[in-house]
Parts: C-alpha cells; sequence; structure tokens
C-alpha cells in the first residue's frame, strides 16, 4: 500500500504539528503486558509503558492465569508472553530475506501475524476481535475501495482548520501526501481546495470533512468511515 | 588554506564563524536554485550544505547521473552557481545519508548485496523500518561495502576537486552521517556476520596482544583469539565474568571508529585539501565517542546532532555542554530547522529561536542549521522547495544571523570551572548487562512495531557490585543528575565530558566532578588523583570509591589518595552535596531558579562580557539578578528590563533566552 517512491511535499508546518493528535486515536488501544517465562515456571513481567508488573497472585503454577490479570487489570488489553527461544525464532524469521519483498505496511501486519503463529510466543487479547496493528485498520479501510483515488481529509477544531491532508492512490499504492499548501494563495477553505483538487487529478475523490472531536470518537468506536462517508 | 578555530573556520586567512544551512539540490528544480541561494544569501548566510547522495548519482550500478539525465542532479552546476553567488559549499557524500530518504542514500543494489549485510545473533539479517520501505542494515565490517564507497567516491572526485582550492566554494567535508549503527546501540542487537566477527577478532588481537593475556583476564584457556565466539546476552555468573562482555562492547565502539578511518581514509584519497569533520547522531556514550573520533588520523572535529522539542533545555543543556567539554570545536551539523514529515513534532520559529540561542549560551560555537529549504518529506523550512518564504520562519533567520554577526558572538567564551565526568564505564555495563537484545521494530509515528520493553530483558545475576543499575537508558546516572541539579539550582556553570578527555584539557578547569562506582580503569583513577594534587584544585567523586579496576582485580588508588588528600572529597550521597563548599564564586547573584545564567567572555576585553538569561519555564517571569562590582548594561537581545545600581531587574516571557552586553567599569578579580 505504501509506495516506496512515496512523495511527501507541500507539507504546511502549522497544520502537519498536529499530526499526532490525529495519529494517536489509532495507536493508542490500552497497555500491553509482556511476560517472559522460562522452563522452570519463571515469569517476570514489564507493561509496555516500562513498568515492572509483579506477578504474584497471577500464576498458576508453571502458568499464567490470563483471566485473572484482565479481570484485574482493566487497562490491560493484551498480554504477550514469551520464552527466549520463541523470541529467537521469531526474531531470526522476521529478518529473514523475503521480508524485503513486501511493502513496509504489509511487513507490519506480517510482524504480527507471525508474532500469533511462533512457538514459545502465546498472544492473549481482552477482546479477540481487536486488531493488533493501526496499519490493519488503515489498510482494511484502503484495501477495499481505493484503488486509483484521492483521499482528502480536511479536519476543524469549532471551524478553525485543524489539519488536512490529500493522499494520492494509484493502483492501491500510496503515491503522494500534501496539504492546501500545494495550492500557493489558495483560501484556506474546504470547498476551495476541494475543487482544486478536481481540477488537477483525474482520480475519483473521496473526501472526509469534520470537526476533530468526531473524528476523533469515530476513529475510537470503530475504524469504518468508509460506510459513513 | 581551509582549518577549523575554536571558535569557527579560517577561510583562505579570515576567521569567520561556522554558521551553516542545509539545501538538497537534486529535490529542487534547477529553475529554482538560484532564487533560493538568493533567499538563502539574503538570511545572512554565507556558508550552505548539501549531501551528495550516492543512490541519486549511482542510478545502477556503474551507471552515473551528473545532470546528464535529470538536470536537477548537475552537481557541478549547482557547485559553480554558489559560486557565482558567492556561497561557501559543506560537503557530505555519505555513504550514509538518511536525508528521509528510502534506503538512506544507500543503492539499493548496495543494501542487498549479502557481502554487505550485518547480522542478527540468529543468522538473519537486521530489518531497518523505515516508513516506505524496510531494509536491511549494512556492515561496517564490509570490506566489500568500502570498496564499493571508494569507486563512487572516485566518480565524485573531479568534480569536487574542481570546486576547492582558492577559488573554489566547498571548503568542508564530512565523513559519512551518523555512524552508529542505525542508531542500534544496544550490544547484542548486530553485527554477527562473519566479516564483523573476523573484526572482533582484530579487536581482541590487538587489545590483548597475546591469547595467554586475554586468557588471565577472561580467566580462560583459549588456544586463539578465532576460537571465542561473540556473546549475544549477558550470562555471566559473577564479576570474574565480565570482561568477556565490556570487551563486545568495546568492539563495538572499535567497530565504529574502524569505519569512519576507513571512510576518512577514502576521502583522503580524494585529495581535496579540506578538513574534514563527522556528526554523530545523538550518543554521548557507548558505542560513541566524539573524543577518540577526533583522534582518528585525518578528522578535524566531531559534533553531536540536535532535534530538540519544543521548550526542551534539559537534552540540550546535557548535549551543548558535553560538546562544549569534550570537542575541539563545539559543532552540531545538523540542528533541527523543520522537521521531518513521521516525527509527529514541528517547532514554532519561536520554539526554534529558544532552542538556537539556548545553545549558543551553554556553549555552541558552530551550527548547521537542518534544513533551511524544504523538500521531499521536510517541512517547516524558512524556504519552500518552489522557492517561497515561509515568512514567519525566515524573519526569525533573518533577525537571528544579523544579531550573531552583528555582534560577533562567536568570539566570545563560556568558560565554566567545574567538569563533569561521567563514568563512561558505567554506561558500557549497563550495556552489556542485558539477557538479549532484540532489534527495534518501530520509527516514528507512522511505524508501529510489536516491540519489546528492554526492562523485561535485564538479568537477575547478583554480581557484588555497588554500581548503578537503575530505570533509564544506560547513558543515565542517577548520581550525576542530581549533583547537576545542585548546581543548576545554584547558578553554578559547568562542562561534561569522560575518560576519554585528554587529562591535559582537565586542567582549564578548578573543580572535577567524577561519578565513580566499584570498579574504575587504573588509568582513569591515577589521572584523578594527579589531578587533585595540582594547586588550587578539587576533586568531588561518589556516590561509592572503586576498590577495582576494569579487569576486576583489587586496585585502590583512589581510596588511598583520600586519606592522604583534602582535595577529595566524597559525596556518597548527591542530597548532601554542598556547591558552596567548592570554593567557586559566582558572579551574579539570582533567587530564581527557573532562570539559567551564562557568561561570555573575549579574551581581548576583560572589561566586558555577554550575559545570557533564560527562562526555562512556561511562565513570564519578573526576577533580579545582582552583579558584584559597578557595570553598565546594553540590550543585545530580547532584553525587557531596566538596570538599578548593581542589580538588572527583567521581565523575560516563558522560553525567552535574553542577551545583555554587559560593561564593568574595573575589571574584576577573582
Amino acid at each position: 500500500m505504501i509506495d516506496s517512491g512515496l512523495i511527501v511535499e507541500y507539507i504546511d508546518p502549522q497544520i502537519w504539528a498536529n499530526l499526532k493528535t490525529i495519529i494517536e486515536p489509532f495507536i493508542n488501544r490500552g497497555r500491553i503486558l509482556h511476560i517472559l517465562s522460562d522452563k522452570n515456571g519463571k515469569f517476570r513481567g514489564v507493561t509496555s509503558d516500562h513498568c515492572v508488573f509483579s506477578l504474584d497472585g497471577f500464576t498458576n503454577g508453571k502458568s499464567i492465569n490470563t483471566q485473572k490479570i484482565f479481570e484485574n487489570c482493566p487497562d490491560i488489553n493484551e498480554i504477550r508472553e514469551y520464552t527466549l527461544s520463541g523470541l529467537e525464532s521469531y526474531y531470526r524469521t522476521v529478518q529473514g530475506p523475503e521480508v524485503y519483498n513486501m511493502d513496509i505496511d504489509d511487513y507490519l501486519v506480517y510482524l504480527y501475524d507471525i508474532q500469533e503463529n511462533t512457538d514459545g510466543i502465546r498472544i492473549y487479547k481482552r477482546d479477540g476481535h481487536l486488531k493488533r496493528c493501526y496499519m490493519e485498520l488503515i489498510k482494511s479501510f484502503v484495501r477495499d475501495d481505493i484503488v486509483n483515488s484521492i483521499v482528502f481529509i480536511w479536519l476543524t477544531d469549532k471551524n478553525d482548520l485543524f489539519f488536512n491532508c490529500i493522499l494520492e492512490f494509484s493502483k492501491g499504492k500510496l503515491k503522494s501526501i500534501s496539504t492546501h499548501d500545494r495550492y500557493t494563495g489558495a483560501e484556506k477553505k474546504f470547498d476551495v481546495i476541494y475543487s482544486l483538487i478536481v481540477k488537477e487529478y483525474k482520480y475519483p475523490i473521496i473526501s472526509i470533512n469534520m470537526e476533530l472531536d468526531e473524528f476523533i470518537r469515530k476513529v475510537k468506536e470503530n475504524f469504518r468511515l468508509k460506510q459513513r462517508y | 588554506m581551509i582549518r577549523f578555530t575554536n571558535n569557527g573556520i579560517i577561510i583562505h586567512g579570515v576567521e569567520k564563524p561556522l554558521y551553516s544551512g542545509s539545501i538538497h539540490y537534486w529535490r529542487i528544480q534547477r529553475k529554482n536554485w538560484s532564487r533560493i541561494l538568493d533567499y538563502i544569501y539574503d538570511m545572512g548566510f554565507e556558508i550552505i550544505e548539501t549531501y551528495i547522495p550516492w543512490s541519486v548519482h549511482e542510478y545502477e550500478e556503474g551507471k552515473y547521473d551528473f545532470g546528464e539525465i535529470d538536470c536537477n542532479k548537475d552537481l557541478d552546476a549547482f557547485l559553480t552557481l554558489c559560486e557565482e553567488k558567492r556561497l561557501y559549499v559543506i560537503v557530505r557524500p555519505g555513504p550514509h545519508i538518511n536525508a528521509e530518504m528510502t534506503y538512506f542514500g544507500y543503492p539499493e543494489w548496495i543494501l542487498m548485496d549479502e557481502e554487505i549485510q550485518a547480522k542478527n545473533p540468529w543468522g538473519t539479517t537486521l530489518v531497518f523500518p523505515y516508513v516506505t520501505k524496510h531494509f536491511p542494515i549494512p556492515s561496517y565490517a564490509s570490506e566489500k561495502l568500502y570498496i564499493k564507497t571508494e569507486a563512487y567516491f572516485m566518480k565524485l572526485k573531479p568534480i569536487l576537486k574542481k570546486h576547492t582550492g582558492e577559488n573554489g566554494c566547498i571548503i568542508l567535508i564530512q565523513a559519512d552521517n551518523e555512524t552508529c549503527n542505525f542508531f542500534r546501540d544496544r550490544p547484542y542487537i548486530m553485527d554477527y556476520s562473519d566479516a564483523s566477527i573476523k573484526l572482533y577478532h582484530q579487536f581482541l588481537a590487538e587489545k590483548y596482544g597475546a591469547i595467554e593475556t586475554l586468557n588471565k583476564v577472561y580467566h580462560s584457556t583459549f588456544k586463539s583469539f578465532e576460537e571465542i565466539e561473540a556473546p549475544w546476552g549477558f550470562k555471566g555468573k559473577s564479576v570474574i565474568d565480565l570482561p568477556y562482555y565490556f570487551d563486545w562492547v568495546e568492539y563495538k565502539e572499535y567497530q565504529i571508529l574502524y569505519s569512519l578511518k576507513k571512510i576518512v581514509s577514502i576521502i583522503q584519497k580524494m585529495d581535496l585539501g579540506i578538513p574534514i569533520f563527522h556528526n554523530c547522531a545523538y550518543q554521548e556514550y557507548t558505542p560513541i565517542s566524539i573524543q577518540r573520533n577526533e583522534q582518528i588520523e585525518g578528522l578535524d572535529v566531531a559534533g553531536i546532532d540536535a532535534y530538540p522539542e519544543p521548550g526542551d533545555t534539559k537534552m540540550l543543556r546535557q548535549r551543548i555542554r558535553y560538546l562544549a567539554g569534550s570537542s575541539r570545536l563545539p559543532y552540531v551539523p545538523e540542528f533541527g530547522s523543520g522537521s521531518w514529515f513521521d516525527r509527529g513534532i514541528i517547532l514554532t520559529p519561536e520554539e526554534e529561536e529558544f532552542s538556537y540561542l539556548y545553545s549558543f549560551m551553554n556553549g555552541l560555537k558552530a551550527i548547521n542549521f537542518y534544513m533551511l529549504v524544504e523538500r521531499d518529506r521536510w517541512t517547516g523550512s524558512p524556504i519552500t522547495s518552489d522557492g517561497r518564504i515561509r515568512i514567519q520562519y525566515y524573519d526569525m533567520f533573518c533577525r537571528l544571523m544579523k544579531m550573531l554577526k552583528e555582534h560577533k558572538i562567536y568570539q566570545y567564551d563560556r568558560k565554566p570551572k567545574i567538569l563533569i565526568l561521567k563514568n563512561y564505564d558505567m554506561g558500557r555495563f549497563r550495556a552489556l548487562y542485558s539477557i538479549m537484545d532484540p532489534n527495534i521494530l518501530t520509527s516514528n509515528c507512522f511505524i508501529n512495531g510489536p516491540d519489546i520493553p528492554q526492562e523485561l530483558l535485564v538479568p537477575e545475576t547478583d554480581l557484588k557490585l555497588n554500581l548503578y543499575n537503575g530505570p533509564g537508558n544506560y547513558y543515565y546516572e542517577e548520581w550525576i543528575d542530581k549533583i547537576a541539579l545542585k548546581l543548576d539550582y545554584s547558578h553554578y556553570e559547568y562542562n561534561y565530558s569522560d575518560m576519554f578527555l585528554p587529562a591535559k584539557e582537565w586542567d582549564e578547569y578548578d573543580v572535577i566532578i567524577a561519578s565513580t562506582y566499584d570498579f574504575m580503569d587504573r588509568k582513569t583513577q591515577e589521572q584523578l588523583l594527579n589531578f587533585s594534587k595540582k594547586d588550587r584544585k578539587k576533586l568531588v567523586i561518589g556516590p561509592y570509591v572503586p576498590k577495582l579496576d576494569r579487569d576486576f582485580c583489587k586496585c585502590d588508588i583512589l581510596k588511598k589518595g583520600i586519606e592522604k588528600n583534602n582535595n577529595i572529597l566524597v559525596a556518597q550521597n548527591a542530597e548532601d552535596f554542598d556547591p558552596s563548599k567548592l570554593g567557586i564564586s559566582i558572579e551574579y547573584i539570582c533567587e530564581n531558579p527557573g532562570i539559567e545564567i551564562s557568561i561570555h567572555r573575549k579574551h581581548t576585553d576583560p572589561k566586558e562580557h555577554l550575559l545570557y538569561i533564560a527562562n526555562k519555564t512556561g511562565e513570564t517571569v519578573n526576577t533580579k539578578l545582582y552583579y558584584k562590582v559597578p557595570c553598565s548594561f546594553f540590550a543585545i537581545w530580547r532584553c525587557e528590563g531596566y538596570q538599578h545600581g548593581n542589580s538588572l531587574l527583567i521581565n523575560i516571557p516563558k522560553y525567552t533566552v535574553q542577551i545583555w552586553k554587559v560593561k564593568m567599569e574595573e575589571v574584576e578579580h577573582d
């Protein structure tokens, strides 16, 4: 999906300073508990925010009571349990020569796939349907609808422009990213920029024009923008 | 003749400040070059900087384009235009470039060559997860990489040579870029390729000379260096196992120095007759050491890059003071001006101004603003790639450059009397003390891999040593941070360095504060003791007194020295450290700890100095500074306040640096 020759130009710095706010709702999905176990049934835990997690009271002999952790720790959405041999196998596999044929987004999804299918690594999710990788969410959105298209995102914060981007997809690949800055001197209004995009590109345009709060709420609910807009 | 000085650079007999900015000619339409260079000149710059990427010019193996196919790639024409515009040029041919390029400026066919790839402990490659395409990290030990690099550099040679000398624009060349294993600092991530293991054995042979010497240190019975397997995680049981792991960490440093030496020697073959420098990425700890970089024959200066976040003072204070205490010329070869598109942070012009001036205040002498001109995958610069100006950034640079040049800021020196020596070996220990080091598969804000917190992989071996192994990355030392905080609170100025700073340079300071733990190499213990014995010098150590050397044999030189020497203070507890006992006078008294003060002097005029005042807080501050002798204050930069007797009453907005020129009626005496 992401072309290795991706062009990113005409990025308005003031608008782009808000990028993190836009990306965060896709990524931030609670804490992950990482557990290292050895063959003697010894465990240690650390959360994704680098805090040591005591497993006292969460073990049954040589296994972890993951259900109890989920019940007692509502902020933990996923538990990943590793053995050292499982980690070795995982890092050997995901860095093999064949991975360089993939696009970077496919590679990210592949990392999670292999992790779930490596002996010596076990993944437990609070919600079995939880997407593991935010790139999966974006790809599911892109893959179905977008072959040759322009995605034009325009977000306002109490009617003031907060963020915008123009994403150019060709043959299903993201080829370029820009903002309204590509149209020098144009009025910073959705309709104006939209009409300039129509003039410049031959592709159909999928536009998302909404208030920031609404965007974040919808992303958090479920990333199904394509069905609604 | 061109050479670095302590203040900047001498170009054909004239000393100039080294202030420059980056532009990528091949990423700009040639028709816009002239207008953009004019804008740069108008902002006050005399020097620009550019990469010369390998992948751009050797588009297929053995096929080159220097403008014959794509006119934007006409390097010769670009350099000729710079000469017409009377702009000097710093060139950075790599081979490592980054510059947010897919493959970091290396040609794809180089990276995909198995003889060039680095290896993880399990025999496969090292993935670098860049946002447009992941790629295999090359090995610094690969001979083939240097053969191919030399072939490319020799293609550049006639073009570059044409633009050096009395009438040429090229004044400096950079050897490689951020040579640091692609930011993989942890020792067991890489490099286990055959070439690297061979180099590891070479390192051991150079260090020990004979295998018997190594066996004595390792308590082992190896018959040859080649028999020794590289560790890929700490499996030691006691202190006697540590030298083997220390050596692997030292080898990682050696490999980087080896790589830089190779690139420097290739550049020397180009015979350009200009100084060579290097930029470290961000490290002031293993596997990097700028002092040792500067000991490489032919490499004149090593700087460290800086990309601060808004309002950052902690990182900048530490990094710039480390440069000021360690480098021949405190130089940031890449200081963020704008940002790469997937960083998630872009500073406003006001935030950038604060970070630049705060750095000058802390001892920065030379700077390259990266980037002055936007380009693919970069925004927030004063000039856009199509030749427009971003007025707020542009104005900020115009005003800043005017002030820096008008007041000859580069001729003033900050001379603190205190040097903090960080414990490089403690960083090495913290690096080696890991069960394993998985590669990092996350980068910036778009690429989110399933990484594992390093804390999960810290061993639980009881080595029965007093050392620091608390939270934080391995450059962090709690004792040092607490001591520095105490000094900051009382407005004492200091620099940072470590044991690689030649001891003769320690004499510039009246006080050395060194972090010490149970082990410290014999040479450093002796040097510290010798310093403490000198007239009017003081040594502060802590939190522990060393009793072992780096081979973990008994060595209590400092301990014995303390018994005989009153100039050594042991601050076991940093909280109890009292800076007033150091006997260092403070020139300005200010009761507000949120205000930072620095004094810069010009040796030609002892009756005058520059007073920098920084408000490091998010609130406007009204405060008073008292100076001990009669003087007059003159405003230079963002000065709001007035003089009342020997006091200066100031109003300083949040995250602002003020600069005053102070003229004393009499020369002060300490």
